[in-house]
């Protein structure tokens, strides 16, 4: 073994514990995401206001779960559904000045109802941020590795928190679930011919409004869940919503709006890199290390990373 | 009409209706220099109650309402009433800018408190400055009082003191090395920037800076850089919802050295935010949080209990440190106001005299060149055991 | 005569008028403040607008330049103590700069990727100036900036600065006006609605999206230079991506592709909140709802005005005469008939 090599093997159980830490984080992220994508899909508006869903997720399981003692298994299907009401809501709206606007000013009113929510949510919730219990009861694993830690004779060992896998098995599931829905079933085939062509989908009779409010309320239960997911670790409080939402936004365009297993891709590549950055270039120029290479990726594939596959069809 | 020209009336509209709604927020009749011996003295206040800042503006506004209803329900001072004018300026610094123009224009208020954080008191500083108004800030950041400004004092004990005490504590523990996460905020930076011009002199090195932000969710991979190196305690100068992140996330990870933070986490919501991880922490903190455990000797004990007392009939939540700020400032205008009356020189210069002020963050004694007064026995450091506040022993 | 109406310097000398006359209305300096700060965003708010409404570009990140031009200023000036009117030029200087080695390779992308670029690049620019403490003092913040000042005059009364900020206003809009109004303004609104068809009609498209983004820039730093001597003290806070979002709602409620909603943007915005606080001074139970009542404000004008309120004020007035004008011609047929 020569040196370098031996400085790998030190690194490696941190590099791996980051790679972990980071693709939890990643896992949220890319959930974020996907909602993006469901409903820029099947209306090309881009909603400022998702973050808000996630917000709503975290909160109201909070209330369920801390404050009213509801089971967790009870608590995050209502949350869920909760949210789903005001992404239903949220469509509703959009859909109403929908002729003669610009996409921008769609995009205000998202930013306006990011507004009006958050302001509800402090007036119910206060603006303090809250803390969620964990869903499991053991709250974190202990994997040892078959390595040793550096400058000891123990091993390594490579810690896991439980609701960090709970994340990770979510996003899995959401990701299966969707990708099945939009192969088979008619519902998520329609809403595929709506993102590919909005005319062509509606002269064959898809009724494009309920597919619309059908994507909203996917996208906002999808993001509840997320903060339902996130706030047992990192607390959920009335603006939380605003930088997670940027985030997911960012890994949706990265990902290629409207690509999805691109912005799960890109998702759990802006968490990992975060905490590499973090970790080991500098945690004060963290997210603009993350922003960098966006931006990067942006310009040498315009149409966000997997645009290189599509090319050959269209 | 074409459209061009309904373009420059509907200019014309707007500017009226400009005017119009200027006016309308406009001053009421007011007759300036009525000195009846009961026409009421106006004090302004502008706290960050929504936005960023909202866990020091909210306490802060409760506070200075419950102050103003006290101290009418005693007859006023010399028999005026007072009346609070508070404004929110959403933590944003130009607002907190127009917020106070409003304030010293239209309200004609004889003195300002707030606001709650540095920016947003710095924005409006040289507006104050030129209208001859006295502020009394409830902000840490030392820039508001150094270089000192004639019209501009605050109540929060600086960062300076805070970091005193910390280094006081590692020192009795022969801490040599030690590692720093600050959140990257005025609050955490500020704290940075005291500990690395304390930490040499007292022959401390710090071996790590970390940092994050304040919305971050996971710390991890900060604390596992500071794992790699010599440090001996983890030093973490921040605000919730970090500061527990960061104890959870060491907990996790089970770093297993002394953590050190800041007074940012002298609150109940830490403690419910860390859980179990709380435990163990040590902090330098105002004395309000162990106001119980004070000995009798302690000149502020008596004034801490009436105040977390009446705060929590009023509001039945606990009173905290910010709150405290807020009171403080009231006082100390109020207490300036009884002596030499609502004209705003006179009144800076009794400010600025005030001596021996027992208040909720500590015994103030402002002078021409410290605007502060506050030494840092104004702190004492705090554990946290099972989910309560002890003092170090 | 009528041509001269319709003309943007007529516009522009109402205006000037209105300058004039509003501090004889206004008698304090919060409101003059107010006006001030409505200055300032206009400035922004008009670069944006010919980004964005013109050249149909979006910008996320357009604080970033704000920010760049306020803290050149308040650098170079508490630093080197050099001329804050050579400082406001260089601050235009750097940020012209930045934007061109941003733009060139950022423009070549479209509609939301752009969007997300600028947002990058501004949330960069953020961190930097957050981080970067030996140059930026960090969060904290830079205190103790100087007014401007001509000879021994200092710009640090409210009316000398109101004055000052609405001269340069005035001035950038009549140039913005009559740029709109020339050639480049022609070849801008063809590549709006279709770049293909303004290629193909020899416009270089390329070279056109960049110098307006570099324009907009300019403004922006000029605006923030402004902020920086007006403020005297700048921190990080305001340069952030709220502070972007901003300029963006002010250009879109104002209504896009037109100057003059850039003014009207900016004010209705900066009013709006001015007026909800004052609610909320009046009423203390009103003061939750202020968040909440300027969501629904923006959302509502935004469902009844999608095109913002230039155009939809100009529309309601429009139908209002349309409807006198029936009513007219109404009233003049039942007469006919009576006479008859």
């Amino acid at each position: 073994m020569d040196t370098g090599e031996i400085v790998f093997m030190d690194q490696l159980p941190d590099i791996l514990q980051t790679l972990v830490f980071g693709l939890a984080q990643g896992g949220i992220y890319a959930l974020i995401a996907v909602g993006f994508t469901i409903i820029f899909s099947s209306t090309e508006i881009v909603n400022f206001a998702h973050g808000e869903f996630v917000m709503i997720g975290a909160l109201v399981s909070y209330w369920l779960i801390m404050v009213l003692g509801w089971p967790i298994y009870l608590a995050i299907p209502v949350a869920m559904a909760v949210a789903m009401a005001v992404g239903i809501v949220l469509g509703w709206v959009l859909m109403r000045p929908l002729k003669e606007s610009s996409p921008v000013s769609l995009i205000i009113i998202t930013i306006g109802s990011s507004m009006l929510l958050q302001g509800i949510a402090s007036m119910i919730w206060g603006k303090d941020p809250v803390n969620v219990r964990s869903f499991s009861t053991v709250e974190s694993l202990s994997i040892q590795l078959p390595i040793m830690q550096s400058g000891t004779q123990q091993p390594a060992l490579l810690i896991v928190e439980t609701q960090q896998l709970w994340i990770l098995g979510i996003a899995l599931v959401v990701v299966t679930a969707l990708s099945l829905f939009f192969k088979y079933t008619l519902v998520g085939k329609a809403m595929r011919a709506v993102a590919a062509n909005r005319h062509g989908a509606k002269l064959t009779g898809i009724n494009v409004s309920r597919l619309v409010y059908g994507a909203f309320a996917m996208a906002a239960a999808i993001g509840a869940l997320a903060g339902a997911a996130i706030a047992p670790l990192s607390s959920g409080f009335y603006n939380m919503g605003t930088m997670l939402g940027m985030k997911g936004f960012s890994a949706a365009i990265v990902g290629g709006l409207g690509n999805f297993p691109g912005s799960i891709i890109a998702g759990l590549l802006l968490g990992v890199m975060e905490k590499f950055g973090a970790g080991y270039i500098s945690s004060a120029y963290k997210d603009a290390f993350a922003f960098i290479i966006i931006l990067a990726v942006l310009i040498i594939s315009p149409r966000g990373i997997l645009a290189f596959r599509k090319r050959g069809k269209s | 009409m074409n459209t061009r020209n309904i373009q420059v009336f509907a200019i014309l509209v707007v500017v009226a209706l400009t005017l119009g709604a200027l006016a309308g927020c406009g001053p009421k009749p007011t007759t300036p220099g009525d000195q009846s011996p009961t026409s009421p003295y106006v004090i302004g206040a502008v706290f960050d109650v929504s936005g960023s800042g909202s866990p020091l503006g909210t306490p802060e506004q409760d506070t200075a309402k419950m102050m103003e209803k006290e101290i009418n329900a005693k007859g006023g001072i010399n028999g005026h009433p007072v009346k609070l004018v508070i404004l929110d300026n959403g933590s944003d610094e130009a607002k907190s800018l127009t917020a106070m123009k409003k304030l010293i224009e239209q309200e004609k208020v004889v003195a300002i408190i707030g606001p709650s954080q540095t920016g947003t008191t710095l924005s409006g500083a040289s507006a104050v400055e030129a209208a001859k108004i006295p502020m009394v800030s409830c902000a840490a950041g030392v820039k508001i009082v150094n270089p000192v400004q004639p019209y501009i004092f605050k109540t929060a004990q600086s960062d300076v003191h805070a970091v005193a005490k910390v280094i006081d504590y590692l020192k009795e523990k022969d801490i040599k090395q030690i590692a720093l996460i600050s959140v990257s905020n005025p609050f955490g930076d500020s704290g940075k920037e005291q500990l690395k011009i304390q930490a040499a002199p007292a022959g401390i090195e710090i071996v790590s800076e970390q940092s994050f932000q304040g919305t971050d969710t996971d710390m991890t991979a900060q604390l596992m850089t500071i794992r790699k190196t010599k440090a001996k305690a983890v030093i973490c100068w921040g605000t919730n919802p970090g500061p527990a992140i960061v104890a959870k996330n060491m907990a996790t990870l089970k770093i297993d050295l002394p953590i050190i933070m800041s007074h940012g986490i002298a609150n109940s919501k830490f403690i419910e935010l860390a859980g179990s991880a709380a435990d163990g922490v040590v902090f330098p903190a105002g004395k309000l949080l162990i106001a119980k455990e004070l000995p009798d000797t302690d000149p502020q004990k008596a004034v801490l209990l009436a105040y977390s007392e009446s705060y929590k009939k009023e509001y039945s939540k606990e009173a905290d440190t910010f709150g405290g700020h807020a009171y403080d400032a009231f006082n100390i205008v109020c207490d300036a106001l009884k002596k030499v009356g609502s004209d705003p020189v006179k009144l800076r210069d009794e400010i600025e005299n005030t001596k021996n002020y027992v208040g909720i963050s500590g015994v103030f004694n402002f002078t021409a060149e410290d605007h502060n007064g506050l030494a840092k026995d104004a702190f004492a450091m705090v554990t946290i055991k099972d989910g309560k506040w002890i003092p170090v022993k | 005569m009528k041509r001269f109406i319709a003309s943007p310097l007529f516009a522009a000398l109402c205006g000037l008028l209105a300058i004039i006359l509003i501090p004889e209305c206004v008698a304090n300096n919060y409101q003059l403040g107010v006006l001030i700060f409505i200055g300032i965003y206009t400035l922004l708010a008009v670069g944006l607008n010919l980004l964005m409404g013109y050249a149909g570009q979006v910008s996320l990140g357009h604080a970033a330049f704000f920010g760049i031009g306020a803290y050149t200023s308040g650098i170079l000036t508490t630093q080197t103590h050099i001329s804050p009117w050579l400082a406001i030029l260089i601050g235009i200087i750097i940020t012209s700069g930045v934007a061109l080695l941003v733009g060139i390779p950022c423009l070549r992308l479209k509609g939301h990727y752009l969007a997300m670029a600028t947002l990058g690049f501004g949330w960069i620019v953020y961190i930097v100036i957050n981080n970067w403490k030996s140059v930026t003092q960090g969060s904290s913040g830079i205190t103790n900036i100087p007014n401007l000042s001509i000879g021994p005059f200092q710009f640090s009364s409210d009316i000398s600065r109101y004055y000052l900020v609405w001269g340069i206003v005035i001035i950038v809009l009549l140039l913005s006006a009559n740029l709109v109004q020339s050639r480049v303004g022609r070849a801008l609104r063809a590549l709006h609605r279709s770049e293909d068809a303004a290629a193909s009609l020899g416009v270089n498209i390329a070279w056109y999206k960049i110098s307006v983004f570099v324009l907009s820039a300019a403004y922006a730093s000029l605006a923030g230079s402004l902020y920086a001597h007006t403020v005297n003290y700048i921190s990080p806070a305001p340069f952030g991506f709220i502070g972007s979002v901003e300029i963006v709602v002010m250009v879109v409620v104002g209504g896009m592709a037109s100057i003059w909603g850039a003014l009207i943007g900016a004010s209705s915005i900066t009013l709006l909140v001015e007026w909800l606080r004052a609610l909320g001074q009046q009423n203390p139970k009103f003061q939750e709802f202020e968040i909440i009542a300027h969501g629904a404000i923006l959302i509502i004008v935004m469902i009844f005005m999608p095109m913002g309120l230039t155009v939809g004020i100009r529309d309601s007035i429009l139908r209002f005469f349309q409807r006198m004008q029936k009513k007219l011609a109404v009233a003049a047929k039942e007469k006919e008939q009576v006479t008859k």
